[in-house]
């Protein structure tokens, strides 16, 4: 018994027709038979790279960095090369808005400014991705496994830009993969057909204002609500967004009494994780939740 | 279950906000008390802080006689009351496993502002005997007026203070940079801006014999604007597939960081 699951768990990681299947069939059959849901649709290919949502403000308060590694040469030091980079824009409607491209040196840490690479005169917010590939051997490299881009962002704003402030990726994880060889993205996430709720471990009660920033990572458009309530629980606000596939939404929440303490995310996403932005007198403080 | 780790910092409050519900996975709350540990150096010292009710939420402080410089507090929720003296933390795996983790935001706040992150010390890291950290977390900020701290957290089942080491080496070059000397059952508060100014290359941190957790803090120098965030594990490079090959990956960048050249 032990061999024939050995060797199933074999034929679905090491062939290119098992990973097919996996990426095809596994969350249906797993669904139908209540073998432990799938939350996110494996890749087809190990050739190709992961990338979590990240959230991207240019305007006349915020601007956007993000720490653009070579990834290859971190997991593989002993082999370390040059790496290709890809980072894909969109805007808070979900359409494509820009692609930059980089060659990254072993072991880089590149500071990217958003102002320099989203297109001219980009402003508000949207989301990006963050791909990667060996540069020599391109898509031919199979690692048994993908790369994985959640990396860190930084945000500034008029109030102190000497400071920038840092949170990983997660307005979503696990969104979109990406083929280099086929110039392919595809979701990761899958929908539910029940409604999922996210409630963030946290309290908003110390800061006169916050902004909750939801993103569809569906391939299918979705609607995604977000309930305030105070201390006890009790519902003061209802937010709800139609969201395009890899749209977003930054919902800005007075809170002047200090009396929304918590919120809910509610939508037919698994694990709908925001990007918050608390704002402060002299500052504002960003964090995945 | 989790722990969840504070510090205390000269001129900031140090708070943790700790929830008795689940993020997902429907109505997870349950009887659980917040206890509040400090070590020693020979014994957990215990204090159960009251009920926090399913589905609350609810702020704690450092016990009101602050504790030095780098001194670690631990914060948890358990189902009873411990005593006062432990010989060991509790591990139990059972409790409060969700996935994403269960975790509480740990926040330091100055008159002005806050900073906070979402965080937690997996009770399955309190067993690691002897373990070992590469860490590429680069957010390192040392313009004139901002300067950043690395504040590395190990906690260990036991309340001993066992010394250990840091390094921080070139991204390049692999020179050894600079290396401090840690303790277990601390937060070991480490101003890097100096080595950061005097480098060109970017830093990878690593310890030969202690795991933990890294954050990376920044600030002004009138504390009105904050950076927090903790780096992520490097098993987190890759995703999917066999976790054989992606723990491959992980020994591999420790053997190669950890190396002399």
């Amino acid at each position: 018994m032990a061999d024939a699951q050995a060797m199933l768990k074999r034929f679905l990681n090491d062939s290119a027709l098992g990973r097919r299947l996996r990426h095809s069939w596994e969350p249906t059959v797993r669904d139908v038979l209540g073998v432990r849901p799938i939350i996110f649709r494996q890749p087809r290919s190990w050739n190709e790279s992961v990338s979590d949502a990240f959230v991207w403000r240019r305007d006349h308060d915020f601007e956007t960095r993000f720490e653009l590694m070579n990834l290859n040469s971190f997991i593989d030091p002993d082999n370390a090369s040059r790496e290709h980079a890809l980072m894909m824009f969109f805007s808070k409607d979900g359409k494509e808005i820009g692609r930059s491209n980089f060659k990254l040196d072993p072991f880089e840490i590149r500071r990217v400014d958003l102002s320099d690479t989203l297109p001219l005169g980009t402003t508000g917010y949207g989301t990006f991705f963050v791909f990667h590939e060996k540069e020599a051997v391109g898509d031919s490299h199979d690692l048994g496994t993908c790369l994985m881009d959640r990396s860190y962002a930084s945000y500034t704003n008029f109030q102190n830009r000497s400071l920038w402030s840092y949170v990983h990726g997660c307005c979503n994880t696990y969104v979109l993969s990406y083929s280099f060889s086929r110039s392919k993205t595809c979701h990761l996430s899958r929908g539910t057909r029940r409604k999922q709720v996210y409630k963030p471990q946290l309290q908003f009660d110390d800061c006169q204002r916050f902004e909750v920033c939801i993103s569809n990572p569906l391939s299918k458009p979705t609607t995604i609500s977000v309930n305030v309530a105070d201390a006890d629980g009790t519902e003061i606000e209802r937010v709800v967004a139609d969201l395009d596939p890899l749209a977003c939404r930054m919902i800005s929440l007075d809170n002047a009494k200090f009396d929304k303490a918590r919120i809910e995310i509610k939508g037919n996403v698994q694990m709908c994780r925001p990007l918050l932005f608390k704002y402060y007198d002299s500052h504002f403080d960003v964090l995945h939740s | 279950m989790n722990y969840y780790f504070a510090t205390n910092i000269p001129d900031l409050r140090t708070e943790i906000t700790l929830c008795n519900f689940a993020s997902a996975q429907g109505d997870l709350s349950a009887n659980l008390l917040i206890h509040r540990a400090v070590t020693d150096g020979e014994r957990w010292l215990v204090d159960c802080l009251g009920r926090l009710e399913p589905n609350a939420s609810q702020t704690c402080s450092l016990p009101s006689s602050r504790p030095a410089s780098g001194e670690m507090t631990l914060f948890f929720l358990f189902p009873t009351e411990l005593d006062q003296e432990l010989a060991t933390l509790p591990v139990r795996p059972d409790l409060m496993n969700t996935t994403p983790a269960w975790r509480a935001n740990s926040r330091f706040a100055s008159a002005s502002t806050s900073v906070s992150f979402q965080g937690e010390y997996p009770d399955s890291m309190l067993k690691i005997p002897r373990g070992s950290l590469v860490s590429i977390g680069p957010m390192e900020q040392a313009t004139d007026d901002v300067r950043t701290h690395l504040i590395f957290t190990n906690v260990r089942e036991k309340p001993a203070l066992l010394p250990g080491i840091l390094l921080a080496k070139s991204m390049v070059s692999r020179k050894v940079i600079a290396d401090i000397q840690i303790k277990s059952n601390q937060c070991n508060a480490w101003d890097i801006t100096e080595i950061v100014r005097s480098t060109e290359e970017r830093l990878v941190l690593m310890s030969p014999d202690t795991a933990g957790i890294p954050l990376y803090f920044s600030h002004d120098a009138g504390m009105t604007a904050m950076s927090l965030e903790h780096t992520h594990p490097p098993i987190t490079l890759t995703m999917f597939g066999n976790a054989d090959r992606r723990m491959g990956f992980v020994r591999q960048m420790k053997e190669y960081w950890l190396r002399d050249e």
